[in-house]
């Protein structure tokens, strides 16, 4: 291969034919540009959906608020702690002792 | 910049969409141009021409106008066509190597004064030969041997130094002789 034979193949490359764009090419590219914009997110919010799955962000903050509730109803009903915890004290931490 | 295209830009900001289908219009063959250096195939060439004016759609706020619009065009252009064949490049990696054609193997392997080559199989030579070509190397090539255009030209294309574009095409060019070599041989 030398090189005025390289240069040949690139001199006749170079003579290849563009092709003209299709007729309705603008008019595709524009409708594809309008398309971006409706599915462009415009919110911060929208930004966020779009990270988050709304489901996931609903399910998440309802099994926060759930457990808020359970939280606090205990804490109002008996403040010093569950039966069940004195329970488990009595039968394994001072029966130990208590034997 | 073209007082055209100003009053096109300016009505785009504003949220035209006809404008931008006009601008489209306007400056379609240039990217055309450019791209169907790097994509022989009909479809995917519209799509690479698609993908560069949503570039340039979505990219407008930052064009300032101090450079005339169709040289901001032709580097997003460029830089779309540099994309493609660092894919095109991991794909070649995944698929069996292309055949050449018979009569474009025939051509290479011809004595000195060989028959006259067709641009098709030209590129088709040349598309086989620079597949052992880095992305960066084969853009180089082609801007300079087959567009014709200047190391300056290229760097500005591009964003590479004067020095890192010769560079690039001296290697380039070594590296396409020693693969049609190769091609000449009948080795893959």
């Amino acid at each position: 291969m030398n090189d005025p034979k390289l240069n040949r193949i690139f001199a006749t490359a170079r003579r290849d034919v563009c092709p003209t764009p299709t007729e309705d090419f603008a008019r595709g590219v524009a409708a594809a540009a309008r398309q971006q914009i409706r599915e462009e997110p415009r919110t911060l919010l929208d930004q966020l959906g779009l990270l988050f799955p709304r489901y996931a962000v609903a399910a998440g903050a309802l099994i926060v608020l759930c457990i808020f509730a359970e939280v606090g109803q205990t804490f109002l009903a008996n403040p010093e702690g569950s039966d069940e915890f004195t329970e488990l004290c009595a039968q394994w931490l001072y029966t130990a002792k208590g034997d | 910049m073209d007082i055209e295209d100003a009053g096109l830009l300016a009505r785009i900001r504003q949220g035209s969409m006809d404008e931008f289908a006009e601008l489209v219009r306007r400056h379609q063959q240039q990217v055309f141009r450019i791209l169907h250096r790097y994509e022989r195939d009909r479809h995917a060439l519209e799509d690479l021409a698609q993908e560069t004016f949503l570039k340039v759609w979505r990219a407008l706020a930052q064009y300032d106008g101090r450079a005339p619009f169709q040289h901001w065009l032709s580097r997003i252009t460029v830089r779309v066509a540099l994309d493609h064949l660092r894919r095109e490049k991991r794909r070649a990696n995944e698929v069996e190597l292309l055949q050449l054609g018979e009569n474009a193997l025939e051509w290479l392997r011809g004595a000195d004064a060989p028959r006259d080559l067709e641009a098709g199989e030209a590129r088709e030579i040349l598309a086989r030969a620079m597949r052992g070509l880095s992305a960066k190397e084969q853009l180089v090539i082609t801007l300079q041997e087959i567009e014709g255009r200047s190391v300056k030209e290229i760097s500005a294309l591009t964003g590479s130094s004067g020095v890192a574009v010769r560079v690039r095409a001296l290697r380039a060019r070594a590296k396409l002789k020693k693969a049609l070599i190769r091609l000449e041989k009948g080795e893959t």
